[in-house]
């Protein structure tokens, strides 16, 4: 009878255990919101706006502003954010956020360092930058290939006699970022943007040297053999 | 009658040619069975030279020649013969070689060239980094002229394959002589061998041979020096030069190459504390039920030194038999001595009880022995042996008390529950440890795993007094290793951490165990904002923190665990293990639900694994094939190749798991290796009056994976993961799948070493 005893005492303890552990989980989804502005110097407005983050997707159109805001159920960043109109289509990429808000703005810039981090990721595509795990930029990716950058289109406006940019400017994800309308001014940033777009491009030089100082600070993914214990 | 095997052939081969001819009568079985006969001894010089393209040669060209079962191969070579040395730079090739089967041996080789710690995707880092892997395999069959025919493949792996090519060779022993002769197919550009090859090697003694090849690009004349380190260990030093020197190429190559025999080190071990003779083997004894001993004599076996009567198992007791029993074990006359000893020699939980049958029953927890359970129980019989009367002959018997030609029941356990026993008797203990299988008509020691116990005798284990629980935590001191090798930004990075684990017994079979760890060292790569940082070891953080329970259930072992499974996932998971009557069949499952919150974020993994495993050669080489969903989702399968040599084992897999249609994470496959080894003595720091028992990992594990079938071989990390406890059934309790009778019965002379002090 004692051993019985002691039999039901450890299950009871074992399936005490696992009721305290089972008890821990349950919440409700959480949602990622991705914000921003889309601009060319000019706010793009009625732009497409397609999120694909590492988990999760979703869609928007721009307003007159150029600011969209796509809310992605149990999203998961860093998420890559495509503007289309038209003929244009502009990407931009969020930080390895997966609740609260991110902010991604899709400009000439944006576009430019998403480019770069494609090769100097070795990708196949900018989609691959979400969707193969072994190539998703770290927020320290994208910290630096933001302030490479920043350091090329400062040389660009230097040289074109406009004001620079602070070299803490986000390329990616500045928050407050204003962009000209028919009826209102941009800010700094918008500045630079209508100071080195033309027809909706930057110069092949300037791309050149953007592509060339984000693959100088952003690692390639290496290859071999990899383990653990 | 008895009969003794020389220490030399107690190797297992006959018996696991025994076990292979068995084992569906087929080619695979045939060809492993003369494989294992012919193999060469480790007193032999087992070769002459490695090539760095990664096979036996004779200096660069492959002979018929492998790596003999068992044996483990270390290489470096100044040179790649393929390609032109690098203005600066370092330059050669290491080269690792596993005798995987009889006539199997498999090479892993990191060519390098050029800097070795820049990144190779810079401007300014040009040169060769390249992983690959070739395997050799020896026909069984000798042809006219003592010929071997042996066929290969090298380069094979990864993404960047510029050596491979195939070959075809053969290799007559024509006394001092080796002659061979080859062809070879170039499947990569650079690869060295493209046409017809050939070498002479010319053993002039023991250790000194001279070799004189052809490689189809040019003729290579060197020598090597083999220096044996130890009965099992050799160092290979080998020295040639090359004409015509082909532009670039060095013409003068210097290779080093150490060469263990891990598969023979317990027989050499027996070799050295003992000059007996042959000891007897028995085919199959543990699949023999405990019968009534049949009237040996000592005139029916002139040669034993002995005659005992075989050890008897004996009826199982009744109710009144059990009273009486528990009423022995207050007052045995040599219980109390004997208690005390096995606690000495680090078992706890000890109880000894002398059946009314006469049977001697010693239960003891190996809490100081736990690496392998053969040393553990080898220690408790040499134990008991000690403390048996001297006079093994004499028949002499009192109530209830043991004799020295009474039957014993020595029953190891695992938090308080049977794992193994064995049976056998004084004389026939002896006869044992002496080398001998047999001791009269039957076996000298007969293995019961459990729960596969036989009812009688697990009655015995039943109706003992429950033992004096003694709740001792444990410590196990491991390394934890994140590795990458052969990468565009070194020859090999890491992260390595401490890590401490605690066990701490609450009732039988119910534990708690957690386990820390602490970042003690990095390369450069692995710093921070390098680009290996995010896999770094980076804070003393918890590991693991989990209870469980585990119990026999008829002829299945089944354990519960709930807790975290590591430092941020929590939920519980439920294992269950089935083996065949005779151990080499061994059905496992696993169902799992873990949670990770991370903020108000959650991820739910479920595994869902079965497995399925077979000891093809007993306590040598097992296949298992695993199934379902792994931890992170990923479905699929993985089949793996178990390699035993002595205490280390490498496991050979293929794995191929993914989500489909989920472009996250598509299908992909994976092919690697994973050593496997305990770390520290093979007691615990008990031993040297320490308290609580501290020790090195029962078994430390480190893995080198890469990704195959696809245009890149990128470091990706998180697929055909499967939750691991690190105490319970799926370890310790089958230590660490070694207790199949028939694997036990193949490693015995692992006890044999434990009872001889080795």
């Amino acid at each position: 009878m004692k051993a019985i005893f002691k039999k039901v005492g450890q299950a009871a303890l074992v399936l005490g255990v696992a009721t305290l552990v089972a008890c821990g989980g349950g919440s409700n989804a959480p949602v990622l919101t991705i914000s921003g502005v889309a601009a060319t110097g000019l706010a793009i407005e009625g732009g497409s706006v397609a999120v694909q983050c590492v988990s999760g997707t979703g869609t928007a159109t721009t307003l007159a502003n150029g600011t969209y805001s796509v809310s992605v159920t149990n999203g998961q960043g860093p998420c890559l954010v495509t503007v289309t109109k038209g003929a244009l289509v502009l990407r931009s990429i969020t930080s390895k956020v997966t609740s609260g808000t991110a902010i991604a703005n899709v400009t000439q810039f944006s576009d430019a360092i998403v480019t770069a981090l494609v090769t100097a990721k070795g990708a196949a595509s900018p989609a691959a930058l979400v969707t193969n795990a072994a190539l998703v930029p770290s927020d320290a990716n994208l910290t630096a290939a933001s302030t490479a950058v920043i350091v090329k289109i400062n040389e660009a406006l230097v040289a074109l006699n406009q004001p620079t940019l602070p070299l803490n400017t986000n390329l990616l994800g500045q928050s407050g970022f204003v962009a000209a309308t028919g009826t209102t001014a941009g800010d700094a940033l918008d500045k630079a943007l209508d100071a080195l777009v033309t027809n909706d491009r930057l110069a092949p030089t300037l791309t050149n040297s953007i592509n060339s100082s984000v693959v100088a600070v952003v690692p390639k993914p290496p290859t071999g053999a990899t383990g653990a214990n | 009658m008895p009969q003794r095997l020389s220490p030399q052939t107690a190797n297992h081969l006959p018996s696991a040619s025994a076990h292979a001819l068995r084992w569906g009568g087929g080619v695979l079985s045939w060809a492993l069975a003369a494989q294992a006969v012919g193999q060469a001894l480790p007193s032999e010089p087992l070769l002459h030279n490695i090539s760095p393209l990664g096979f036996v040669s004779a200096i660069n060209t492959p002979v018929a020649g492998v790596l003999p079962m068992g044996s483990v191969a270390l290489g470096l070579v100044n040179t790649n013969p393929e390609i032109a040395k690098p203005r600066v730079g370092a330059f050669g090739s290491l080269t690792t070689g596993l005798g995987l089967l009889p006539g199997l041996e498999a090479f892993g080789r990191l060519s390098f060239a050029g800097d070795l710690q820049c990144n190779l995707y810079g401007a300014n880092c040009p040169g060769i980094r390249d992983l690959s892997v070739s395997a050799k395999y020896q026909l069984p069959w000798v042809l006219p002229l003592n010929t071997r025919v042996a066929a290969g493949m090298t380069d094979f792996g990864g993404a960047a394959t510029n050596y491979r090519s195939k070959y075809l060779v053969a290799t007559s022993d024509l006394g001092p002589v080796d002659v061979s002769l080859g062809f070879a197919q170039k499947d990569s550009a650079q690869a060295l061998m493209g046409g017809t090859f050939g070498s002479v090697v010319l053993r002039i003694s023991d250790p000194w041979a001279v070799q004189y090849e052809n490689d189809t690009q040019g003729h290579r004349l060197g020598t090597s020096y083999v220096h044996p380190l130890g009965p099992t260990t050799q160092l290979v030093v080998s020295l040639s030069h090359q004409k015509p020197v082909q532009s670039g190429r060095p013409s003068t190559q210097l290779g080093l190459q150490l060469v263990r025999h891990l598969g023979q080190q317990q027989a050499h071990a027996l070799q050295s504390t003992t000059n007996q003779g042959p000891a007897p083997r028995s085919s199959a004894p543990w699949a023999a039920a405990p019968t009534a001993p049949s009237a040996t004599s000592a005139s029916a076996a002139p040669n034993a030194p002995t005659a005992p009567t075989a050890p008897t198992a004996p009826s199982a007791p009744n109710a009144t038999n059990a009273t009486n029993a528990t009423n022995v074990h207050s007052a045995p006359t040599a219980a109390p001595s004997l208690a005390q000893q096995l606690q000495q020699t680090g078992f706890t939980q000890v109880q000894v009880t002398t059946h009314p049958s006469k049977l001697l029953h010693v239960q003891a927890e190996p809490t100081a022995w736990r690496q392998s359970r053969l040393q553990a129980m080898g220690v408790a019989l040499q134990t008991v042996l000690a403390q048996s009367p001297k006079n093994s002959q004499s028949p002499e018997t009192t109530n209830n008390t043991a004799t020295s030609t009474d039957p014993w029941l020595i029953t190891l356990t695992f938090q308080g529950q049977p794992v193994l026993s064995a049976l056998t008797s004084a004389p026939c203990a002896a006869q044992f440890k002496a080398g001998y299988d047999t001791c009269g008509a039957q076996t000298s020691v007969q293995f019961f795993s459990h729960p596969a116990i036989p009812e009688h005798l697990a009655q015995l284990v039943q109706v003992s007094p429950s033992a004096p629980t003694r709740r001792l935590p444990q410590f196990e001191l491991g390394l934890g290793l994140r590795n990458a090798v052969g990468t565009e930004y070194g020859l090999a990075d890491y992260s390595a951490a401490a890590e401490l684990t605690a066990e701490l017994p609450l009732a039988k079979g119910l534990a708690l165990q957690a386990a820390a760890s602490t970042p003690i060292s990095h390369s450069a790569d692995f710093g921070p904002n390098r680009v290996f940082s995010d896999r770094r070891h980076r804070h003393t953080q918890f590991e693991q923190a989990l209870i469980s329970y585990w119990r026999p259930m008829g002829a299945l072992g089944l354990q519960a665990t709930a807790g975290y499974i590591n430092h941020t996932d929590r939920g519980g998971q439920l294992d269950a293990i089935w083996h065949s009557p005779d151990g080499r069949w061994r059905a496992s499952g696993l169902l799992g639900h873990y949670t990770r919150t991370e903020g108000v974020y959650v991820t739910e993994f479920a595994p869902t694994l079965g497995s399925l495993r077979y000891s093809v050669i007993p306590a040598q080489w097992q296949v298992e094939v695993t199934a379902g969903q792994f931890y992170n989702q990923d479905r699929g399968w993985h089949i793996a190749s178990n390699h035993w040599m002595g205490d280390t084992r490498f496991k050979l897999y293929y794995r191929r798991t993914g989500v489909q249609d989920d472009p996250r994470q598509p299908v992909r496959a994976f092919a690697g290796i994973e050593a496997s080894f305990p770390l520290g003595p093979k007691a615990s720091m008990a031993q040297v009056g320490i308290t609580p028992f501290l020790r090195g990992a029962d078994r430390w594990s480190a893995n080198l994976e890469t990704k195959v079938g696809e245009r890149d071989n990128l470091l990706t990390a998180g697929y055909g993961q499967v939750p691991k406890v690190r105490h319970g059934l799926t370890t310790d309790v089958t230590d660490h799948d070694r207790s199949g009778l028939a694997d036990l019965w193949a490693d015995r002379d692992r006890m044999r070493l434990a009872m001889r002090g080795r």
